[in-house]
């Protein structure tokens, strides 16, 4: 299913998209290096084609819109097993079914994109026993792949759901899961696993036209999971800052320079 | 050559024995002829036998008169005369207690010389140490810089320089004040040790102490002591306090001041109400290290000592954990990997913002929704950013609203002691809009000629320059990176370096053309600032092999900004921050091993540059630490330096330390009952004022005469008209009786 528009709402956006494609244009003239902009890396395994692959693009578009990060937009996949995946330091990998298993190559750059600081987002977009297929595969892949890292339910008030939208919930294409898995590394999401189908939710085509249905919640559903993918990237170009935010007033002012400014009782140096 | 009565062979007790028996026999005989005579008769008879009795006993002893050679051996005194700095203070009469001494020395001049008629009079003066005067010397004030006051030691040290066998007595000269180890301990209220006692108690005479006559001149103002100091951190206000007493001056506005060298930090004017004042001065230390703070107050014509309006103190500022601010044009994975490392390193407290959402955001969604808050510029660039250890601006253009008061914000931060650390990307540096020409005083870089947009990318192998090598900072990179560190895709065109900036690291564009700059480094005003030129460098800390050369880079650039000594191979260290004049200080310096020799040099801040009041060139062991000691030589402030070669680097360390009185000695008003009572009442001797004109009946020990050789002995009894006296009486003796009746 998809969500139908009439002709009207189909133009209207066409003309909207081309419009902020022209304004963005016009408004930046120059910009980051090539290898300091930001995009959304589809990766894949073995021989497997990308699942949904204009899940990544869209992604990468709504950041562009709605953010200052400066985004490239262009469709990439890279293989596992390449060394591409050193490229890009942002990963989705979505699969829809059982896949063969990794080679040592695809374990060793897995084990190595995470330790050294990369973010992979892996979007469960398998339907029924496919949906399963997945789950299995992928958190054996990840237990050998990465074995003193484990998957664990990321808490709800982790800052991953502040980073830009407020959000309360997880969304996607479908609303199997009330929340997102993940693995920590040193104290940072690494890796973070998502049972809702997100990539089919931010699935469109060139003309706006969303490829599958967000269900139950419709366009709702379907703007919390944009919003949801627009925080994963966030979080990961900013990991904790939304964090530091909360405390700003305070750590602003742990240092007196004036008689007049209040003094913020001390935190003891503690390891927290 | 002296000559002396003798008798040969005669003791006292025997001497005595025979004049009690004579007197008693001529009792007897008195009482024998009282009955029997009259009156001139027994008078006549009494007097007869007297000298006949006297005339055997002279023959019994045998006088005679002995020339011998003597030796006289004149008692030592010395006099010791305080010239610590507390003489300096004026007494009620309008003397200060030094010109009060010389007056004393002036008007008993005859006094002195008697006594040195009598006595082996040597002449001190005296502080912390001891040296050899003359009466004349004394005999006008003498310059009271003496920074301590140690009568004790300067007792033993005049009574071993002397060593004399026979002691007249000890004359001290002195206020009273006493600071040396000891006393001063006891004056404190501590508990004074039984060996200090002892010392006193060993001393081979008597001490006399003689004091001022008079008490100080009652109006005075004196800083009595600034509290605070030991605890200071690095841009935290510091608030100390200053302690004020003033004397005989009612309702009298005083100016207290905290002085840096000639930068006045802090002022208040308050009212004195009689007695202590405290006054609270607060500053902003902006580094870390030692500082030599100086606090002074009104100094009035008529004050009884102006030493005590002045005083210096060492602040130690602490290294607080590193505060950082962190702005950041976009997010981005330059942006998020320097966040990583930042939020890594324990000993930074990060304060950072970051542009998450622009005017030009094609949706924008209700900010109720969103986590967005309004970006603080005004608190940040204006009101706070004098809090932060470090400023990080990374591909940041300021604020257009007030851009110019934010830059001025920014460039006097940097001037005034703070870091600045400028990465650059596609919208700053010229990348996207203008050269940033107010901020261009602090930048390292200039603009190119020709404005070009974006930036250069392209495979651009990255090197040491020369002075990176040589630079303790990225000294090691190239190890950590071997031998070809990862090329960077991605630089910043800038049309060239300051001249007093250093390039470190260099990228090469071209075989045939100069080397890019990539990391810039330079000092401005008393700040310093870094520019990174590129927005690629994260692909360093996102590949295995290179994140280690990410680290360094940035360790040694944080590092050269926040001037962390933690990080300097080469430590050097005064140990006593604060010292005396005379006094010894130790200097200690660790340097990498395997460095053959350290040159220390120490010299005079504000002084003779040129000349080091101390230079020496010391070998560490094998652990890289060396010791060395001098004497320190007045007061003032004084910067060691020491300095040596490790491979290609030049490795330079610097610390402080001040000379100065001690606090007591600037005071100048304690009690003159301290030293004296101690000194005088336990070994024997008196206090007197300097206005008691009995200088003579001070009981000094006399000298002592020693007899050598013997010349002559003169009989005195064996005359022959002794003889014939004698028989005449005997026989008058007997006419007389006969006459009288009396057998």
């Amino acid at each position: 299913m998809i969500d139908r528009i009439s002709r009207r709402q189909w133009l209207l956006r066409a003309l909207q998209t081309g419009l902020s494609g022209l304004g963005l244009a016009l408004l930046r003239p120059a910009r980051a290096s090539e290898i300091n902009r930001f995009r959304v890396a589809q990766v894949t395994t073995g021989d497997l084609p990308p699942a949904r692959p204009d899940a990544a693009f869209v992604l990468a578009q709504e950041v562009r819109f709605r953010t200052a990060v400066d985004v490239k937009l262009d469709r990439v996949v890279v293989g596992l097993g390449t060394a591409s995946v050193f490229d890009h330091p942002f990963l989705l990998w979505v699969g829809n079914g059982d896949f063969p298993a990794l080679t040592p190559t695809e374990r060793t750059h897995l084990a190595t994109f995470v330790h050294n600081g990369g973010f992979l987002v892996i979007d469960n977009a398998g339907e029924g026993t496919a949906h399963a297929a997945f789950d299995r595969r992928i958190r054996a892949e990840m237990a050998m792949a990465i074995p003193g890292l484990a998957l664990v339910q990321i808490p709800e008030d982790h800052v991953l759901f502040r980073s830009f939208y407020k959000l309360t919930s997880v969304f996607g294409r479908r609303a199997r899961k009330p929340f997102l898995e993940g693995v920590f590394h040193e104290g940072r999401l690494a890796i973070v696993l998502s049972h809702n189908d997100l990539a089919s939710a931010w699935s469109r085509d060139g003309f706006g036209v969303w490829h599958f249905e967000a269900l139950p919640g419709g366009p709702t559903q379907r703007e919390g999971a944009i919003r949801l993918g627009i925080n994963l990237v966030m979080y990961a170009l900013l990991l904790d800052y939304k964090d530091e935010q909360a405390h700003v007033e305070t750590l602003l002012r742990r240092r007196r320079l004036r008689p007049e400014d209040s003094l913020p009782p001390r935190r003891p140096e503690t390891d927290d | 050559m002296e000559q002396t009565l003798h008798l040969p062979g005669h003791t006292g007790l025997s001497i005595a024995v025979v004049a009690l028996l004579s007197i008693a026999g001529l009792l007897l005989y008195v009482a024998r002829v009282r009955g029997a005579a009259g009156r001139r008769d027994q008078i006549l008879l009494t007097v007869l036998r007297m000298i006949a009795v006297g005339g055997v006993v002279i023959a019994w002893l045998q006088p005679s008169w002995r020339t011998s050679e003597v030796v006289r051996r004149q008692s030592v005194v010395p006099v010791l005369v305080d010239e610590s700095l507390s003489m300096t203070t004026r007494g009620a009469s309008g003397l200060t207690r030094a010109q009060a001494v010389a007056a004393f020395f002036v008007q008993h001049r005859g006094d002195f010389e008697r006594l040195e008629d009598a006595h082996d009079v040597q002449y001190f003066a005296y502080s912390d140490t001891v040296r050899p005067v003359t009466r004349q010397e004394l005999e006008s004030p003498l310059e009271a810089l003496g920074g301590r006051t140690d009568v004790l030691h300067a007792l033993e040290t005049v009574v071993d320089q002397l060593r004399a066998s026979h002691w007249g007595g000890i004359l001290v000269v002195t206020d009273g004040l006493d600071n040396g180890p000891s006393l001063a301990a006891r004056a404190g209220g501590a508990v004074p040790s039984p060996g200090d006692f002892a010392r006193i108690e060993s001393l081979p005479c008597p001490v006399h102490v003689l004091v001022p006559p008079d008490g100080p001149a009652p109006r005075d103002i004196a800083l009595d002591r600034l509290s605070g100091l030991e605890y200071v951190l690095q841009r935290d206000l510091a608030e100390v306090v200053a302690r004020v007493r003033t004397r005989d001056l009612p309702d009298t506005p005083i100016t207290v001041r905290l002085l840096e060298g000639d930068q006045v930090l802090d002022e208040r004017t308050v009212f004195t109400q009689g007695g202590r004042l405290e006054v609270p001065l607060r500053f902003l230390p902006r580094s870390p290290g030692r500082r030599v703070l100086e606090l002074e107050a009104t100094l009035l014509p008529d004050e009884a000592t102006s030493s005590n309006n002045r005083r210096s103190a060492v602040a130690r500022v602490l290294r607080d954990r590193i505060r950082v601010l962190h702005v950041s044009g976009h997010a981005s994975w330059d942006e998020r990997f320097l966040r990583e490392y930042l939020g890594r390193r324990r000993d930074i407290e990060l304060v950072s913002f970051h542009t998450l959402r622009t005017a030009d955001a094609v949706t924008t969604d209700d900010d109720e929704q969103t986590t967005l808050i309004a970006f603080p510029a005004e608190e940040l660039f204006i009101h706070r950013i004098e809090g932060f250890d470090l400023v990080i601006l990374q591909d940041y253009e300021l604020p257009d609203m007030d851009r110019a008061r934010f830059a001025a914000g920014v460039v006097r931060y940097v001037e005034q002691g703070g870091a600045l650390l400028f990465i650059s990307g596609g919208n700053s540096l010229g990348a996207r809009g203008p050269w940033p020409e107010d901020l261009a005083s602090v930048l390292p870089v200039h603009p190119l000629k020709a404005p070009m947009r974006g930036m250069i990318e392209g495979r651009f192998p990255v090197e040491l320059t020369e002075d990176g090598r040589r630079s303790p900072l990225l000294g090691r990179l190239k190890q950590e990176l071997g031998a070809e560190p990862p090329p960077l895709p991605a630089l910043t065109p800038v049309g060239g370096v300051a001249r007093d900036a250093t390039v470190l690291l260099q990228a090469s564009t071209q075989p045939d053309r100069p080397a890019h700059p990539l990391l810039v480094v330079a000092a401005r005003g008393q700040g310093r600032v870094a520019t990174l030129l590129t927005d690629s460098l994260w692909r360093w800390s996102f590949d295995t092999g290179a994140k280690v050369g990410y680290r360094q880079v940035l360790d040694g650039t944080l590092a050269f900004l926040t001037r962390d000594p933690s990080g300097d191979l080469l430590q050097v260290a005064a140990t006593r921050p604060r010292l005396t004049p005379g006094a010894l200080q130790e200097v200690r310096v660790r340097a990498p091993t395997g460095v053959p020799a350290i040159r220390v040099e120490v010299r005079q801040s504000g002084g003779d540059l040129d000349k080091p009041v101390h230079a020496e060139d010391i070998t560490p062991d094998e652990s890289g630490t060396a010791r060395t000691s001098f004497v320190a030589p007045r007061s003032g402030t004084f910067r060691v330096r020491a300095e040596c070669a490790w491979g290609d680097l030049r490795l330079r360390a610097e610390d402080l330390f001040l000379v100065a009185p001690s606090d007591e000695e600037l005071d100048g008003l304690t009690s003159l009952e301290r030293t004296t009572l101690e000194l005088a009442s336990r070994t024997g001797g008196q206090t007197r004022s300097l206005a008691s004109p009995e200088l003579s009946s001070l009981p000094l020990k006399p000298e002592v005469v020693a007899r050598v050789g013997l010349l002559t002995d003169k009989p005195l009894w064996d005359h022959p008209l002794i003889l014939l006296l004698l028989l005449g009486v005997l026989a008058l003796e007997w006419y007389a009786e006969r006459k009288i009746g009396y057998t």
